[in-house]
């Protein structure tokens, strides 16, 4: 045990409606609450857990955002290639790139420009530039703000994706998965409050959405997205009927109760009691909540399910917007495979390096429509005002090539969009230079982009702390500094 | 403060003098008579430290000299009067004097301008070990609890009669005393040996031992129990994970690919070994610093090193990452160093000086130098030296007969046999074809050899013409046979891949703010000042040895000064280790946060039984197994965990410990207790591990994989492996019971548990008792048993009829048991 720790969960843990109230919920929320209530997917009758440290919790102030949905472009796509466009590289194809840096990424690059092959568009009132690898996603540009001043530390996946997920590019400090999951509790009763999913695990793997030095009740539960199940040991054994299940379980309590007014100080073992029943319960909710087959299939055509590109990433998304529905808190996808052909590897599939335009155009095709068809879907059910989207890679590619066809990791330059949950929409912040190479406007660290995403949960990103070996961590160390721009 | 900085300055040039300064009279100059001016006299203002160099002039590095200041560079080589730096000390100029406070001696002006003339040499990009300033004063730092030196604990007195049993009794009942509160009487028997087993061993007490032990009425049956398990081979496993949590164990690197490392069990067995064996502690520490400088061919002290090591390491690096990594997993081995074995947070001094401690950033700088070699490897030793050398004696008398056979052949019966051959084949070999007969050579050896005694056999060529007859001669390889096969048979080492310290090049750099981009010099190997009471300070480790040619190795002087209990960091040692063990055996530790005896971290709640404790492990030998036995011997740790309620409401939080909690398991503990439950435990020891959960080895044996963890022991808190763990967490989640209700694996024990204490047809009521014992370590009540009793007979109705429907119903009961919070708490 931790005695030194203040976690702050006191013993009191609000009603759901008590909750709603304090955080500043519109009525939508409230409706969608008791819908699901209704249909008996949130069980909230249960007694509360005493000490419960998943609870909700009051946020900081009020929330914009409910929930979280982070697209995780696993790789790295191009800036130059999706949200950020640069006439002045187009024009100036083959020619040097000044101050290039050819051991600015992994590999070592031409240091002279390659234009991006993909046809540009305008888009919305805002007038948005996308390239057609997000044709379809680029239809909710007005709801989007870009920010296109974003660098990192690190230059390679693994680091890359420990920085945008946990903050440092080493692994086993914990994710803003968890740290939502602290802060705020969670929602849900019977689902988790962060899930991950993914295809091949991304290069990286678990330490990505690592608890860290977090007590266990905030880690993710990861799926992989081409599995059957959702968790393991969802299903009684075989030879058990419901019914017999229920009795063993009842057998179970009791005994439990015995042990329990035997033992009055220790007050945890009445959670543990508890926890046999939530663990009932998800058998049956948590099944009901990845069941795809429950939706239309005018629904999961949207999603592009069933469709040999992108059927794994529609899944996840679509399992994403149900999740939300639930009250699953955070939920972070990253993208699997592309179509295949194109060089591209499992783990880090947007990592064009040898050919960005096969690459990108692959790795589009397996996400372009799943996205769209989320922030549609979103939109239309009234979510999309309390559920911020997040689409980001690791980190961004290099303006000149690398070979002739592909390009490098670029930790000097890349966009990152969020859309929904407080945003404003049809927005640009920072701005990188006039080949995309480096960010030069407003630049934007990881810390900072924490610290907005952190804010739009109704978190203070310098008051949520943990006290570990000494120190209190926070999600954005010692720095980060809120996006006002781009807040609604 | 500016006077105190530029001392230390100056010191340290002394002190450390650029490797491969010596072999070079150029870089030997600078080192001698150009840096000590330069450091003395224009740092104050010209140093990369300063806030703001004055004129953009940094002289404390190569680059900075080479690229100057405002006015272009500061020396040009080989052209003193072209050079800014040596027109500025000469005071010719009036617009540029430096120093501003006055010219230097002209020998020293005449020395700089020599350096500038001779081509101005200087160590590449090294710049001046500039070490940094600092505002803490570690004298003031030495008043801290921790870094004081042990006080000599007296027992005190007490007043109430009967309680206490041990000299740590009474410092516990004296402060309850003083609250007017009292302590709990002793636990029953059958929960005190349920708590002893899994405390010391990890695993549930049998039946059959709990028997024993309850009839037991002798009065040292407790001590001789506890003897028993501190002597149990169960006992390394159990606190050996204790250690790997805080050594951050695991057999991969981590990042990308998560590399499995060869060999890095042998570290987990080392510590088991070690363990079982009360290894002294302070040797336990200075092995696994240094085991591979101190014992170099040494199979159990290389593989200690594999501490150092443990950390995670990336997969993939890029040129640009390559330094900030090498200073990433420095500093995961000096913080996992400082938080394992010190409680101290020496990681927070990289950037600056520590925010809380007295810890300035210069001592983590000298004591990342005792690491600047340091490196990892995959060394091949020889696990069971002792048994090759058995083998070895064996073959070696053989072999030595062997010989003397041979030679009495030579003599008595080669002479003839061998003449009697020759004559017969000797011109047909050695006309063969070398190609076709490669004998043909070794028969014209013989033939120049018989030359020179006419062709003749003698006492004196005899040895010889043996050794190269012996391999055609019919009758020599028969009589050499059996030393051929013997030969062939020679026993060779054992090897095996040990993941461990090895070495490399390379020298690590003062980083201002930890920048790898910003270097600042070398500083010489060191340790933490706070921790130092001797007057020589780090020479008393460091120094040359008695022959004055080799100096220590820099990690063997780091092992010296974390073990002296004198005048170096042993104290604090000590009392970081014994609060460890209190922490184990009571729930909590004196000092509740055992990672950090800091500012940061919790006082202890009885200092002077903390010192009694430490002082007593030092004065016994390090050995750890007398301490465990003097706190499980005490009253404080036999007491019950029973309510009172006055002492409750004085202190709600048991800081005084007037009851011992109730503890939940920990992750390895509810899986090997599952297995033991079913019976199917493999106590197999040592050796590489698996993954796979479903083994039957205990779990201190299944392989640590960085992303791959093992699910049930993630499940109940086991901890990532990725800094250095000092408690775990407990929690509850509902994966914890899904698990426990439908796995298999928990499946597979329950029945196990059911067939073992129910045969086929067996009587209920006898087996719902064996399983009750087996499972909590108690009898049923008669209630329980009754109602234990109603629940199978309704249930197996369920299943349908006769002895499979019973013996389903069973099962179900039995797994029932082995969800229950009994089975997972330890009274």
């Amino acid at each position: 045990m931790t005695p030194s720790i203040d976690t702050g969960f006191g013993p009191l843990v609000p009603s759901r409606r008590q909750f709603l109230r304090t955080a500043g919920m519109g009525a939508g929320s409230l409706a969608l609450a008791s819908l699901l209530h209704s249909e008996g997917l949130l069980a909230t009758d249960a007694p509360p857990l005493p000490n419960d440290p998943l609870a909700p919790k009051k946020p900081h102030f009020a929330p914009k955002a409910k929930a979280v949905i982070w697209l995780f472009m696993t790789g790295s796509p191009s800036q130059v290639d999706t949200f950020d466009y640069k006439p002045e590289l187009q024009k100036r194809n083959g020619q040097p790139l000044a101050g290039a840096d050819p051991k600015t990424g992994f590999f070592t690059t031409s240091g002279k420009c390659l234009k991006s092959p993909f046809a540009w568009k305008q888009h919305g009132q805002s007038g948005t530039w996308v390239s057609d690898v997000f044709e379809r996603t680029a239809e909710f540009a007005d709801d989007m703000a870009f920010v296109h001043s974003c660098y990192t530390r690190a230059n390679n996946h693994a680091p890359g994706a420990y920085e945008l997920s946990c903050g440092v590019t080493r692994p086993g400090l914990p994710s803003m998965g968890s740290w939502i999951t602290y802060g705020l509790g969670s929602e849900s009763r019977s689902l988790p409050a962060f899930v991950v999913m993914h295809e091949t695990k991304p290069r990286g793997e678990d330490s990505i959405w690592s608890a860290g030095f977090l007590p266990k009740n905030f880690q993710a539960l990861a799926i992989d997205g081409r599995g059957k199940k959702p968790l393991a040991h969802l299903d009684r054994p075989a030879e058990q009927s419901d019914p017999q299940q229920r009795a063993a379980l009842d057998l179970l309590r009791e005994m439990n109760q015995n042990h329990r007014t035997a033992h009055p100080l220790e007050s945890e073992l009445a959670a543990r009691v508890e926890s046999f029943e939530l663990a009932y319960r998800m058998q049956t909710a948590a099944p009901e909540a990845f069941d795809l087959a429950r939706e239309t299939d005018r629904t999961r055509n949207r999603y592009a399910i069933g469709d040999k590109d992108a059927d794994v990433f529609g899944r996840q998304c679509l399992t994403a917007r149900r999740l939300v529905e639930r009250g699953v808190r955070f939920v972070q996808i990253f993208a699997g495979r592309g179509v295949g052909g194109d060089g591209s590897v499992g783990d880090v599939p947007w990592d064009g390096h040898n050919n960005i335009e096969t690459n990108h155009r692959s790795c589009g095709r397996a996400c372009d429509r799943p996205i769209a068809a989320l922030l549609g879907d979103l939109k239309a059910r009234g979510l999309l005002d309390s559920t911020l989207v997040i689409w980001s890679g690791e980190f961004g590619r290099t303006s000149d090539s690398q070979g002739s066809l592909g390009r490098d990791h670029n930790p000097n330059a890349f966009t990152v969009w969020m859309a929904g949950g407080g945003v404003k929409g049809g927005t640009h912040y920072g701005a990188t230079d006039e080949f995309g190479y480096h960010a030069v406007d407003k630049r934007t660290s990881v810390h900072d982009l924490h610290a907005t995403i952190l804010h739009l949960l109704g978190l203070d990103h310098e008051k949520l702390t943990y006290r570990f070996n000494a120190r209190d961590y926070r999600l954005t160390d010692v720095s980060g500094t809120v996006i006002r721009d781009i807040l609604a | 403060m500016r006077l105190t900085s530029i001392a230390l300055v100056v010191g340290l040039v002394w002190l450390a003098p650029r490797a491969g300064a010596a072999d070079d009279p150029g870089i030997a100059f600078f080192e001698t008579k150009v840096r000590p001016v330069l450091v003395k006299e224009c740092y104050s203002c010209h140093s990369a430290t300063e806030k703001k160099a004055k004129g953009g002039l940094e002289l404390d590095s190569a680059a900075g000299l080479l690229k100057g200041g405002e006015g272009g560079p500061a020396v040009v080589a080989g052209k003193p009067d072209a050079s800014p730096l040596i027109k500025a000390i000469r005071h010719a100029d009036t617009q540029l004097k430096m120093p501003p406070t006055g010219k230097l001696p002209d020998a020293v002006v005449a020395d700089l301008t020599k350096w500038v003339q001779s081509g101005a040499a200087m160590p590449k990009d090294t710049g001046v070990g500039v070490r940094p300033t600092t505002k803490i004063d570690i004298e003031a730092g030495r008043a801290f609890w921790s870094f004081r030196p042990l006080a000599a604990a007296v027992p005190p007195e007490v007043k109430t009669v009967g309680w206490a049993r041990t000299p740590v009794d009474r410092f516990i009942l004296a402060k309850l005393e003083a609250k007017k509160l009292r302590p709990n009487n002793p636990a029953d028997r059958e929960k005190l040996i349920r708590r002893a087993y899994f405390d010391l061993t990890g695993l549930p007490p049998t039946v059959a031992e709990i028997d024993v032990f309850v009839a037991d009425n002798s009065p040292d049956a407790w001590a001789k129990l506890v003897e028993k398990l501190l002597a149990s081979d169960r006992y390394g496993e159990r606190w050996a994970r204790h250690w790997l949590d805080v050594a951050r164990f695991a057999e991969s690197g981590g990042y990308e690919f998560d590399g499995d490392r060869k060999g890095a069990h042998h570290y987990r067995d080392f510590v088991i070994r070690a363990l079982n064996s009360d290894m002294p502690y302070n040797e336990f520490v200075r092995l696994q610093l240094a085991g591979d400088k101190l014992l170099p061919n040494d199979y159990n002290a290389v593989a200690a090193t594999g501490f150092l090591v443990a950390g995670p390491y990336p997969g993939q690096t890029t040129a640009k990452t390559l330094e900030p990594i090498r200073y990433d997993q420095l500093d995961d081995m000096i913080s996992t160093t400082g938080s394992a074995f010190l409680g101290v947070t020496i990681g927070c001094a990289r950037c600056h000086d520590h925010k809380y401690d007295p810890i300035p950033q210069d001592d983590y700088y000298r004591l990342l130098a005792t690491l600047a070699t340091t490196n990892s490897t995959t060394a091949n030793l020889d696990p069971k030296p002792e048994l090759y050398q058995q083998q070895k004696l064996k073959w070696d008398v053989i072999r030595a007969t062997l010989d003397v056979e041979w030679q009495s052949f030579v003599r008595d019966r080669f002479p003839k046999a061998f003449a009697t051959w020759w004559a017969e084949n000797g011109e047909q070999v050695i006309s063969r074809r070398v190609f076709a007969d490669p004998r043909a050579i070794v028969a014209r050896q013989l033939a120049a050899l018989l030359a020179k005694s006419d062709g003749k056999v003698t006492d004196a060529n005899r040895a010889e013409l043996a050794e190269l007859a012996r391999g055609m001669e019919p009758e020599s390889r028969k009589a050499f046979a059996p030393t051929l096969a013997h030969l062939a048979a020679a026993p060779k080492p054992k090897l095996d891949a040990v993941f461990a310290v090895g070495q490399r090049g390379g020298e690590v750099f003062y980083l201002i703010r930890g920048e790898t981009g910003r270097k600042n010099g070398i500083p010489a190997p060191g340790f933490m000042k706070v921790l130092m009471s001797n007057p020589d300070k780090d020479a008393r480790w460091t120094a040359p040895l008695a022959d004055k040619k080799s100096t220590v190795d820099p990690r063997v002087a780091l092992a010296n000064w974390m073990t002296d209990a004198d005048a170096g960091a042993g104290r604090l040692l000590a009392r970081v280790i014994v609060n460890r063990l209190w922490q184990h055996h009571m729930g909590r530790g004196l000092v509740a946060t055992p990672n950090d005896f800091g500012v940061q971290g919790d006082r202890p709640t009885h200092p002077e039984l903390l010192d009694y404790l430490a002082s007593e492990l030092i004065r016994g030998g390090w050995r750890l197994k007398p301490i465990h036995k003097l706190i499980m011997t005490s009253a404080v740790y036999q007491q019950s965990g029973d309510d009172i309620a006055a002492s409750r409401a004085a202190d709600p939080d048991n800081k005084l410990w007037w009851r011992r909690p109730p503890m939940r398991l920990e992750a390895e503990s509810v899986r090997d207790s599952l297995l033991a439950a079913g019976g199917a435990l493999d106590l197999t020891m040592f050796g590489a591990g698996t993954l796979d959960e479903a083994s039957s080895r205990r779990s201190v044996y299944l392989t640590v994989k960085r992303s791959r963890p093992v699910p049930i022991l993630q499940l109940f808190d086991s901890p990532e492996a990725i800094q250095s763990i000092g408690e775990r967490q407990v929690t509850t989640v509902p994966t914890q019971a899904l698990t426990l209700m439908n796995s298999p694996f928990v499946r597979k024990q329950a029945d196990l548990l059911a067939k073992r204490v129910r045969p086929v047809g067996g009587e209920l009521p006898a087996a719902i008792a064996t399983a009750y014992r087996t499972a909590f370590g108690r009898k049923p009540t008669s209630q329980e048993k009754d109602r234990a009793a109603a629940f199978v007979g309704r249930h197996a109705e369920t299943y349908g009829k006769g002895e499979p429907a019973t013996a389903r119903a069973f099962a179900d009961f039995c797994q029932a048991l082995l969800c229950s919070n009994e089975f997972v708490y330890v009274d």
